[in-house]
């Protein structure tokens, strides 16, 4: 017999911030308004906006419309061009934020927000030190989460410094496309580890 | 620092602490950057939280509300004094979704959404029915430690005693310490709420266009569970 997506996605899918074993998540088909429903039917009233983010509520054909819209015209091209809602959407930001808050870069998500946060004052201020709240939550990227004060960053996620072996000697290595080449390029690899 | 807390549990500054903040930044040539993520997009009926405290941040980062989760996209808005320190040096920062055209076309409708029915009033509206709501909560339920809440940004802390504040579960509980709360938010889920939870903490932060009916109906359902709860005070 087939499994059913739930089944799948129990077996084949990480659930985030869980123990895996002993899940039951709740098999979500259709959202309309506050309101989310499951595969048997059953309705949920959405009392936290999922994760107080779902703020004009779901199921908005709205957006649908606007979405379909511009990938009718266009869904993505990289980050030196530029497209109308691009601009749009920079100019709204700057209406409604402060006067003094002109530009946007724009990321996925909050915790890369935070990220190129941290990265941009850094880059202007020539600091380094960045001093956030006890208890505080800005996501769970390696930087954002350093900077949270939420008890959930462990000393795995926040040992965030990244060895760099020094292996610029492989570069004067003389290039053999054979066993042999690959065998002196990983052997001057180990070299490097070993050294960290 | 957050602009207005979320699930670090809805901590709310004390008064001016914002203020006193930013211009502890100003004078030791500190740059402050207000998250915005959770707060933002007229959550606590402004557009972001940091203007119920009279700053002026450097840095504001945003997500989840610009495009109410219909399609992932977040952003920075930078001060013209750091973006214009750029003009004639090369900005190292780069994502290859940055200024996605749809997310940035849905998130243009979102905003447009919240103009046109008034989202920010509606957050101060029915965040001040739902306070009115709880206060009757509060009498009836010990289980209830403290209410906090800003315009639709709120959180119940439940406690087995409210003199002591004694947690139901505690501060970073591991799941072996979750059981009296598992019981609470098991109850919730069979009674038909879905409603993001954390230790001790029951989120009450529904989508901004919420009736007031719609707050009474998941009120009603958050009771009923609290009465569960109940049963562990002392």
């Amino acid at each position: 017999m087939n499994k059913t997506p739930k089944q799948l996605s129990l077996e084949h899918t990480l659930f985030a911030w869980s123990n895996q074993k002993g899940l039951d998540p709740i098999h979500i088909k259709k959202a309309k308004g506050i309101y989310l429903y499951d595969d048997q039917g059953k309705r949920y009233i959405d009392f936290s906006s999922q994760l107080m983010n779902v703020n004009i509520g779901h199921g908005r054909e709205e957006i649908t419309e606007a979405v379909t819209k511009q990938m009718e015209s266009l869904s993505y091209v990289s980050p030196p061009f530029t497209t109308d809602s691009r601009g749009l959407l920079g100019e709204k930001l700057a209406l409604i934020t402060s006067d003094h808050l002109n530009k946007a870069f724009f990321t996925l998500g909050g915790a890369e927000s935070n990220e190129n946060a941290i990265i941009l004052a850094r880059l202007y201020s020539g600091k380094h030190k960045i001093i956030t709240h006890y208890r505080s939550y800005h996501g769970a990227t390696m930087g954002a989460v350093s900077a949270g004060g939420d008890p959930r960053k462990n000393e795995i996620k926040t040992k965030s410094i990244i060895n760099r072996p020094p292996i610029s000697s492989m570069s004067r290595i003389p290039i053999i496309i054979d066993a042999h080449g690959t065998h002196l390029a990983l052997r001057n690899v180990e070299t490097a580890l070993l050294k960290i | 620092m957050e602009g207005e807390s979320g699930t670090s549990g809805c901590i709310k500054y004390p008064p001016y602490y914002l203020k006193e903040v930013s211009a502890l930044c100003k004078k030791h040539d500190i740059l402050l950057i207000i998250d915005e993520v959770m707060s933002g997009f007229c959550r606590t009926g402004k557009w972001f939280g940091y203007e119920h405290h009279d700053i002026e941040p450097d840095i504001v980062s945003m997500a989840k509300g610009i495009t109410s989760g219909y399609i992932p996209l977040g952003g920075i808005m930078v001060s013209d004094k750091i973006a214009n320190s750029f003009a004639d040096k090369i900005l190292p920062l780069g994502l290859t979704y940055n200024s996605h055209a749809v997310a940035c076309a849905a998130a243009l409708t979102v905003l447009d959404i919240c103009e046109k029915e008034n989202l920010n009033s509606q957050a101060e509206h029915i965040g001040a029915y739902t306070d009115a709501c709880m206060a009757k909560l509060i009498e009836k339920h010990p289980s209830i430690g403290d209410w906090r809440n800003t315009g639709m940004l709120g959180c119940l802390e439940l406690v087995k005693n409210r003199e002591t504040k004694e947690p139901l579960a505690p501060f970073n509980a591991s799941p072996s310490e979750m059981h009296m709360m598992n019981k609470v938010v098991g109850k919730l889920r069979a009674l038909g709420m879905f409603t993001y939870s954390k230790w001790n903490y029951i989120f009450v932060a529904p989508p901004l266009i919420a009736k007031k009916e719609e707050i009474d109906e998941g009120l009603d359902i958050i009771s009923k569970a609290l009465s569960v709860a109940d049963e562990y005070c002392h």
